[in-house]
C-alpha cells in the first residue's frame, strides 16, 4: 500500500506553499464574490450562457451568505486536511473537480440553468481525503485503521448520495428558503473526481511536487 | 396593523364565551405579536369549538387529492376530527381561500352517515342552518369571508366521536414561463388580527396522518416536479414525460404551512393555443376555456427606465420582510446604469425611503440596501398613502414601473376600491403586486394592477419567494405586447372574461373563459403592438356541438364571471346591488360559495323538509362520471387547436433558462450545518488516525 508520493519527505504535518497559497486565494475570492454585489450572477454558471470560464468560477460564487459559510468552513477544513496527507494532488482535485461538476450539471441535470457553489469542489476534497486515508502508510499492517476509516467515510458519503438520487430527497441537506435546489449529482461527481484523483498511480501528471513550507 | 391588536382581541371576542385559559393564549399572542417576538405562522384547517370546551378538538388525519389536468386543478380534502369531551359541540371549520377557486361540494360524515351540500342564497341559508340546528339535526353551513377564507359550521361535532369532512374545489391552473405552480393554502395570512386569536395553535396538530397525493397529467412533457420544503416526504412516480404521480406524506404534522407544488414544462415548447370546450348536448350555449400560450420574441428593455418599490413594512411582514429585502436588493443588482430607483416604505403613513430619485450605479444601490436591511416592521397598513406618495414626481419622459409588495389587508386611511382605481389611473405607470401570504387583498390589488396595466402574483410562504419576485424581474424588464386585443370570430361567444388583455407579459399565458353559441370552425386572433410595429396573429379553432369531457369548466366560468362582476363594482363601474344580484344568481346556478350564497349541508330529508332543489347532487354526478371517464384515458388528451406547421405565434414559449434564481432553474451544491459537522468529525478521525499511525510508524 505504500506509494511513491508517500517515501517523499515532507509531507505530512508541512503543507507546501503553493498548496497554501491556492487554497487561501480560493476561500478570499470567494468571500470577495460575495461581497461585491451583482457578481456571483455574472459568475455563475449558465445554461446557453455561452461563457465556458463560468464553469471554473460557478463554484466561487453563491446564492446567500448562508450557503456560502458551511461551503466554506468545509472547505477549509478538508483543504488543511488535504494538503497535510495528499499535498501533490490538491490542485489537480480541484482543477479536474471545477471542470467536471459543471459538465456533469449541464449534460444530466437539464433542469437546472445556473450552478453555483463551492460545495462540490468540498465533496472532491472529501473524496481526496478518502484516497489519501486509503495510500496512508500503515505500520507494517496489510490493512490499518486509515484504511478502515476510508472505507467507512467512501461508503457513507456513497450510501447518502445514492439514497438521496434514488429517493429525491436529501439527507442534511436542504435549501428551505433559499433560491435554488441542492444539486447531489455535483456531490457526487465532485467526490468520484477527488476520489481518483488520489487514487491515481503516478504522480508525473501533477502540477506541483510539493515545496514545503516548513 | 398590530397597534390594533390589543383592542380586537379584547374587546372584539368572537361569538364564543372565553375563558380565561383562552383569553390567556389570546393575550400571550397579543402579547408576543406586539413585541414582535414571535414569528407567529398560524394553521388553518382547524375546527375550532364554539363555548369553552374542556379539551381542544383533535385532527386524526388529513387527506389531499389534487388531479391537474386540462387546465384546472381538483382538490379534495378530507379530514378527520375527534371531539374528546363529554358533550357535543358546535364548531367553525376555517381554511383560507385559494384565490379563484370554486368550493363545490362538501360532505360530512357524522358516524355511519354522510350528508351533502346544496348551495343557496346566503340569508336563506343561514335561516336553514339555525332552524335545523334548533331542531337538533346534522347540519353545517359553508359561507365566504370575503376573499380570505371558507368558514363551515358545524353542527354537531358529537362527543368521544369522529366527524370527518370532505371538500371539493376547482381553481384554473397556473403556468408562468413554463413554470406550473400550484398551492395549497393551510398558513392563515397573519394579517387579520381576528383571525390569529382564532387559531389555536394546539389543534393545528394532525395526531395522525397528514398526506397529499398529486397527478399530474399534461399534454407536454414535463421537466421536472417538486415540493419545496416537502423533499424528504415527497415520492415522485413518473409514468410517462407528462403524466407524474406525486405523494408526500408525513406524520405529526402541523397544519401551519402551505404545500406548493411546482412542475416544470420542457424547454422549447411551442407557443400555442389550447381550446377545452365543455356541452351537453346541442341545447343550450357551451362553455369553454381557452389558454394562449404566446411565443414571442420579447427583448430585454436596454433604455432607461424608473422603478418605484412600494414595500409594506407593516407589523405583520415581521418573518417576511427579510426575504422581501433579499428580493428588492436582487432586483437592484439586476438594474442598468442608466435606471432610476425610489423606494417608498408604508405602514401607518407612508416615507420616502430614498430621499427621491436615485439613479442605479453601485454606490447608491450598497447605500439603498443598508438602508433597506435597517428596516423594521410596525404599524398598520395604509396602501393608499403608500402608493400616492409613490406617484409623486414622476418624469413624463421616462416609463415608470411600480413594484408593490405587501402581505395586507388595507385597514388604514383610503380604504375604498373606486379611490384606488382613480388613483391608478390618473397616471402613466405600470403596478406590478407581490401579494405574500394567504391573506393579502387580492381584489384590490387586481382592481390596482389591471387599471395601470401590470399584473400582480400571489406568492405563498412556501413558495421560492425570492425565484417568485425574480422571475416577475424578468417580465419588468423585457418589452411587453402593447395594446394586445383578441377576438374570436366564425362561432358566436358571449360572457367572456379577459379578452382585452392589453398588455402581454413575457412568459405571461392568458386564461380565458367564456360561452359559445352554435358550433364549427372560427378564427382567434390576437392584434398588438411591438416594439412600434403592429403585428397579428391568427389561427384557426374548432367549437363542437358536443363534448361532455370538463362539465367542471361550467363553475370555473362561473366563478370567472362572479370575479369580472366583483371587479366592476369595485371600480365603481357597476352598482354593487347590480353585482350582488348577478352573483347569487351565477351562485345559485352553478352552485358556488359566493359572498352572496352559501353551501347548506343538511340530510335528504332535511333537503325535501325546506324545500331546496338538488342541483348540485346532479351536477356533482355528472362531474364525477367525466372524472372517471378521465381517470381512465391512458394519455392525457392534447387540446391545442394550432398546429406545428402554422403555429398561433412564431417563436418557442419562453421557458424558464437564464438563471434568474428560481428555484427549478437555480441549483447549486449545499452543504448544511449537519452535514458539515459530520465532514469535520470524519476530518477530526482522519488527523487522529494519520497522526497515531505515524507515531506508529515512528
Amino acid at each position: 500500500m505504500q506509494t511513491q508520493e508517500h517515501q517523499r519527505p515532507n509531507h505530512e504535518g508541512c503543507p507546501p506553499l503553493a498548496g497554501i497559497l491556492l487554497a487561501v486565494s480560493v476561500a478570499l475570492v470567494t468571500l470577495g464574490v460575495q461581497c461585491i454585489h451583482g457578481v456571483p450572477e455574472v459568475l455563475q454558471w449558465q445554461r446557453h450562457g455561452g461563457m465556458e470560464w463560468a464553469w471554473l468560477t460557478s463554484h466561487l460564487s453563491h446564492w446567500s451568505w448562508n450557503h456560502l459559510a458551511w461551503d466554506l468552513f468545509a472547505f477549509g477544513l478538508l483543504s488543511l486536511l488535504c494538503l497535510r496527507l495528499m499535498p501533490s494532488r490538491y490542485a489537480a482535485c480541484l482543477l479536474v473537480a471545477a471542470v467536471f461538476i459543471p459538465l456533469e450539471v449541464q449534460i444530466n441535470q437539464q433542469h437546472i440553468e445556473s450552478y453555483r457553489g463551492l460545495s462540490g469542489l468540498d465533496t472532491a476534497l472529501m473524496g481526496l481525503l478518502v484516497a489519501a486515508l486509503w495510500r496512508h502508510p500503515t505500520a507494517g499492517h496489510s490493512c490499518g485503521v486509515s484504511q478502515v476509516l476510508a472505507v467507512l467515510g467512501g461508503i457513507s458519503f456513497v450510501a447518502k448520495t445514492m439514497y438521496e438520487l434514488t429517493t429525491g430527497g436529501t439527507v442534511f441537506v436542504s435549501a428551505g428558503n433559499e433560491p435554488f435546489v441542492p444539486v447531489i449529482s455535483a456531490h457526487f461527481v465532485g467526490f468520484m473526481c477527488g476520489f481518483l484523483v488520489g487514487l491515481f498511480k503516478s504522480d508525473s501528471l501533477w502540477i506541483w511536487n510539493e515545496s514545503a513550507v516548513c | 396593523m398590530k397597534a390594533q391588536t390589543h383592542t380586537l382581541i379584547t374587546t372584539g371576542h368572537r361569538k364564543s364565551d372565553a375563558v380565561s385559559t383562552r383569553s390567556l393564549q389570546r393575550y400571550a399572542i397579543t402579547l408576543g405579536l406586539v413585541l414582535g417576538l414571535v414569528a407567529s405562522v398560524n394553521g388553518a384547517g382547524t375546527l375550532t369549538p364554539k363555548g369553552s370546551p374542556d379539551q381542544p378538538i383533535q385532527i386524526r388525519d388529513h387527506h389531499l387529492e389534487v388531479t391537474l389536468n386540462n387546465g384546472f386543478a381538483r382538490s379534495e380534502v378530507t379530514q378527520t376530527f375527534f371531539n374528546p369531551n363529554d358533550k357535543d359541540l358546535e364548531a367553525v371549520y376555517r381554511f383560507p381561500l385559494p384565490k379563484s377557486a370554486s368550493l363545490s361540494e362538501v360532505t360530512m360524515t357524522l358516524g355511519e352517515r354522510d350528508i351533502h351540500g346544496e348551495v343557496v342564497e346566503k340569508e336563506k341559508a343561514k335561516t336553514i342552518y339555525e332552524n335545523e340546528k334548533y331542531a337538533g339535526n346534522d347540519a353545517g353551513l359553508a359561507t365566504k369571508n370575503g376573499y380570505q377564507s371558507f368558514d363551515f359550521q358545524v353542527h354537531p361535532v358529537r362527543a368521544k366521536s369522529e366527524t370527518r369532512l370532505r371538500i371539493v374545489y376547482y381553481q384554473p391552473l397556473e403556468i408562468d414561463t413554463g413554470i406550473g405552480r400550484f398551492v395549497y393554502p393551510l398558513e392563515e395570512g397573519g394579517t387579520d388580527d381576528v383571525a390569529t386569536s382564532f387559531w389555536n395553535p394546539v389543534n393545528s396538530k394532525v395526531e395522525g396522518t397528514f398526506s397529499a397525493a398529486f397527478e399530474l397529467k399534461s399534454a407536454w412533457p414535463v421537466a421536472n416536479v417538486r415540493v419545496p420544503g416537502f423533499e424528504k416526504e415527497t415520492v415522485t412516480d413518473k409514468l410517462t414525460d407528462g403524466h407524474y404521480k406525486v405523494r408526500v406524506e408525513k406524520k405529526d404534522h402541523s397544519l401551519t404551512g402551505d404545500l406548493v407544488l411546482y412542475y416544470r414544462l420542457a424547454d422549447d415548447l411551442p407557443g400555442r393555443v389550447e381550446l377545452i370546450p365543455f356541452r351537453k348536448g346541442e341545447s343550450g350555449p357551451g362553455t369553454f376555456m381557452m389558454v394562449v400560450t404566446p411565443g414571442l420574441d420579447l427583448k430585454p428593455l436596454t433604455g432607461g427606465a424608473d422603478y418605484v418599490f412600494v414595500l409594506d413594512t407593516s407589523g405583520s411582514m415581521q418573518t417576511k420582510l427579510r426575504v422581501l429585502t433579499d428580493g428588492v436588493s436582487r432586483v437592484l443588482g439586476k438594474m442598468q446604469p442608466r435606471d432610476r430607483y425610489r423606494i417608498v416604505t408604508f405602514s401607518t403613513t407612508a416615507s420616502d425611503l430614498t430621499q427621491g430619485w436615485k439613479v442605479a450605479e453601485e454606490a447608491n444601490v450598497q447605500e439603498t440596501l443598508k438602508q433597506i436591511a435597517a428596516l423594521h416592521p410596525g404599524g398598520s397598513t395604509n396602501l393608499y398613502d403608500g402608493l400616492t406618495l409613490a406617484m409623486k414626481d414622476l418624469d413624463a419622459d421616462r416609463a415608470t414601473s411600480v413594484i408593490l409588495v405587501t402581505d395586507g389587508v388595507t385597514n388604514t386611511g383610503v380604504v375604498d376600491p373606486v379611490a384606488f382605481h382613480k388613483l391608478t389611473k390618473s397616471h402613466d405607470i405600470r403596478i406590478f403586486g407581490f401579494l405574500l401570504g394567504n391573506s393579502a387583498n387580492w381584489p384590490l390589488m387586481r382592481t390596482v394592477c389591471d387599471a395601470s396595466g401590470g399584473f400582480y402574483a400571489g406568492v405563498s410562504n412556501a413558495d421560492d419567494i425570492l425565484g417568485q419576485i425574480l422571475q416577475a424581474k424578468s417580465k419588468v424588464l423585457h418589452e411587453c405586447l402593447h395594446d394586445a386585443e383578441l377576438s374570436i370570430t366564425g362561432v358566436k361567444t358571449l360572457n367572456t372574461t379577459g379578452l382585452l388583455p392589453g398588455k402581454i407579459y413575457r412568459g405571461q399565458q392568458l386564461v380565458m373563459f367564456g360561452q359559445y353559441e352554435g358550433s364549427g370552425e372560427a378564427e382567434l386572433v390576437l392584434k398588438a403592438r411591438m416594439t412600434g410595429e403592429d403585428k397579428v396573429y391568427r389561427t384557426k379553432l374548432s367549437f363542437p356541438e358536443s363534448d361532455e369531457a370538463n362539465p367542471e369548466l361550467e363553475r370555473l366560468w362561473a366563478m370567472d364571471q362572479i370575479e369580472q362582476f366583483e371587479l366592476r363594482a369595485n371600480t365603481g363601474v357597476l352598482p354593487a346591488g347590480e353585482s350582488d344580484s348577478a352573483i347569487a344568481d351565477l351562485g345559485v346556478k352553478y352552485q358556488l360559495v359566493t359572498d352572496q350564497t352559501s353551501m347548506l349541508v343538511l340530510g335528504d330529508d332535511a333537503f325535501a323538509r325546506q324545500g331546496v332543489e338538488r342541483r348540485n347532487q346532479q351536477r356533482v354526478a355528472m362531474e364525477r362520471s367525466a372524472q372517471a371517464t378521465r381517470a381512465a384515458a391512458p394519455q392525457p388528451v392534447s387540446y391545442r387547436v394550432d398546429n406545428a406547421q402554422q403555429p398561433f405565434t412564431p417563436s418557442p414559449a419562453p421557458s424558464h433558462s437564464g438563471g434568474s434564481g428560481f428555484s427549478l432553474g437555480g441549483g447549486g451544491g449545499a452543504l448544511s450545518p449537519i452535514s458539515t459537522m459530520a465532514i469535520a468529525l470524519f476530518a477530526v478521525l482522519a488527523l487522529g488516525v494519520t497522526g497515531l499511525s505515524k507515531k506508529g510508524k515512528a
